[in-house]
């Protein structure tokens, strides 16, 4: 009797919160795997046929292929420098403020999440508020101090490559360096004692003692930037991705522009395209994770 | 003798490391000084443009510009591209009204001269409108303020019932005492590996046809919030485990329901996983540009979108841009300074512990 009443309960508290992730979450995701094989051309369509392959058909059109490519390219280039500015920030970052260099530590905290709490359309803005042709604030500043003789044109397509990457890196440094800083926190002091007494430099000491006993929160930050990279949607928006910017286009806003405007294919299709880029990902991710068991000490 | 070979060479040994190791803390301090500098210039540089006219704008300004007197040997017609100007509420101000056309090609001085309007009217008129154009736009338009409380009531709404659910679902899932609470939490991590851009189609088709919520887009998104995920189960589970299980124990000895111990025990010490939850997710839900734009509409957007949907209208009123990215950053600039330490202290207590 008390099992069964219990159950009932721990059903109860469940239940709501469930329900929700369920059908938003859960359902859309094998959604997917449904409407792909079906012809449905937007939200508004009420009838719909199972065309089989036939999307994927159309994917790999040769007419549509390229500019589906292209951005799907584009993304891949973003996340691979968007993975190095993880570093580059985020462990950098974690370094200093495990080290104690710096004394101001709370305000040095609040700078670093100031771009965190900021909206990712903002930060999107900042650049060509910085860097626009004509009117960029840091182009001109940078042309006075003779630091460059041209101005920096963000909106080229090299320009976008690094810069969109960079601010992204820039917008997450704190949320990775919090990862890191959790990794670092849990290092016996023992094993860094017993490195500075071997002899160790700096860098021994990070890449033989430091990053090994990192291994969780490397997987975790590696998975993070995989599925964010390909799901980043505000910053590329603030250049202008929604506004006709060709270089902003990553692959959540072709995605979007399928869905809501109706534009280069039919929902169904994207729905495909989504399942084609996707899938390689989560296994990817799964495979870092259980990874994890494997590396760790 | 030998001593004292020795003797040199460990204090070599010694300066050498002294060396590298000032040089590594130079490294670090030049790094997070830099930094520091490169964070703060956008916002710097944001709060100067939104009060330089667009005439200006392509000469760099460090500071807020002078309000110089306005040189009336400007065209009129011109008037609409470098300062952005309403010419209806010009004409207006200076008493035009009734002159339906007049000649853009005529500078100031003429029309001051042809319409007999004093020349320190329209002196007196352009002095505020020079710096303070953008400023004015945006805070006279009523969408505006449509968008700010939209993303408040979303914001503040969602925080509290996604916390109260995450808490509800941990309440259950976090002892693992049976085996579907297990399949459960692998459930909700999942999401770990599932972003929301990935599911935006199914998920647009899944609320528009199959649940029906196209037409109420504040109850979608708010939906869409509070549902949980990874984040939030970790924080509330990892938190809700080191509580003892006597203090059940206690309350159902004591006659109580596991209703009474969740309200009346559990809640109230889920403060610092409450604390955690919201440091994270207000600034998401705040800044969420993705949903607002899929299931709301224009008329009663919230923040993000609203932001998205001006920049188009305003392409070369850059005040009037740069003073509504502002006023769309302070808000949550304000509720990130007040409670950093509250949250920052729950963050590193170990709310998010695994």
């Amino acid at each position: 009797m008390k099992n069964k009443n219990d159950k009932i309960w721990d059903i109860l508290f469940v239940l709501p919160q469930f329900t929700l992730y369920f059908l938003l979450t859960i359902v859309p995701f094998f959604l997917i795997i449904f409407v792909m094989f079906t012809d449905v051309v937007s939200v508004t369509s009420n009838t719909f046929n199972f065309i089989g392959l036939g999307n994927f058909k159309e994917i790999f059109n040769p007419q549509l292929f390229p500019k589906f490519f292209d951005v799907v390219r584009r993304t891949v280039i973003f996340t691979l420098i968007n993975y190095s500015t993880v570093y580059i920030f985020g462990l950098t970052l974690a370094l200093i403020i495990y080290e104690k260099v710096i004394k101001a530590q709370k305000a040095f905290n609040i700078i670093i999440f100031l771009p965190y709490v900021i909206s990712g359309m903002a930060a999107g803005m900042f650049l060509p508020l910085l860097f626009n042709s004509d009117t960029g604030s840091l182009n001109l500043l940078l042309m006075k101090l003779g630091w460059i003789k041209e101005a920096i044109n963000i909106k080229t397509k090299m320009g976008t490559t690094i810069g969109l990457p960079l601010l992204v890196g820039w917008r997450y440094a704190g949320y990775n360096m919090a990862i890191f800083l959790l990794g670092l926190v849990a290092i016996p002091q023992s094993t860094i004692d017993a490195s500075k007494i071997d002899g160790a430099s700096y860098f021994q000491r990070l890449r033989y003692v430091y990053l090994p006993q990192m291994v969780p929160s490397i997987v975790l930050v590696t998975v993070s930037c995989l599925i964010g990279s390909f799901g980043i949607f505000d910053e590329p928006v603030g250049m202008g991705g929604l506004a006709g910017n060709e270089n902003a286009q990553v692959f959540s806003l072709l995605l979007f522009r399928i869905g809501t405007w109706a534009q280069m294919g039919s929902l169904s299709m994207g729905m495909a395209l989504s399942f084609i880029v996707n899938v390689p990902l989560i296994l990817i991710a799964l495979y870092l994770l259980s990874l994890q068991k494997k590396l760790q000490y | 003798m030998m001593g004292s070979n020795t003797d040199i060479k460990n204090n070599d040994n010694k300066t050498h490391i002294l060396t590298k190791r000032l040089g590594l803390k130079l490294f670090f301090i030049v790094f997070a000084v830099v930094y520091s500098i490169v964070t703060l210039i956008p916002f710097y540089f944001t709060l100067v443009r939104s009060f330089v006219p667009t005439k200006e704008a392509s000469e760099l300004h460090l500071w807020i510009p002078e309000n110089k007197a306005f040189d009336l040997n400007m065209k009129y017609g011109s008037m609409n591209v470098y300062y952005n100007m309403d010419l209806e509420k010009f004409k207006k101000a200076v008493g035009l009204e009734d002159v339906p056309y007049i000649n853009p090609r005529l500078t100031m001085n003429q029309i001051s001269e042809k319409y007999n309007v004093p020349k320190e009217k329209i002196q007196s008129y352009m002095a505020s409108y020079y710096l303070y154009n953008g400023w004015h736009v945006v805070l006279s338009d009523k969408r505006f303020y449509t968008a700010l409380f939209s993303s408040l009531f979303v914001t503040i709404t969602s925080i509290i019932l996604g916390g109260f659910l995450a808490a509800a679902t941990s309440y259950v899932l976090a002892r693992f005492r049976k085996r579907w609470h297990f399949v459960l939490y692998s459930l909700y991590m999942m999401s770990m590996v599932i972003s929301r851009s990935m599911i935006l189609l199914p998920l647009y088709l899944m609320v528009t046809k199959v649940l029906h919520l196209g037409n109420h887009g504040y109850l979608a998104l708010i939906l869409i919030f509070i549902q949980g995920g990874c984040l939030p189960v970790m924080i509330f589970t990892g938190h809700i485990s080191k509580i003892p299980p006597e203090l059940e124990e206690s309350v159902k000895i004591d006659g109580g329901s596991r209703l009474v111990y969740f309200f009346k025990v559990l809640l109230p010490l889920c403060k610092p996983a409450f604390a955690a939850y919201a440091a994270i997710h207000i600034p998401l839900f705040w800044n969420d540009l993705l949903m607002g734009l899929l299931f709301l509409k224009k008329s009663n957007y919230t923040l993000a979108p609203y932001l998205q949907n001006i920049q188009g209208t305003y392409t070369t009123n850059y005040q009037a841009m740069y003073a509504a990215l502002l006023v769309s950053l302070i808000p949550i600039l304000i509720f990130y300074l007040v409670f950093n330490k509250i949250f920052l202290r729950a963050q590193l207590s170990g709310a998010i512990k695994e």
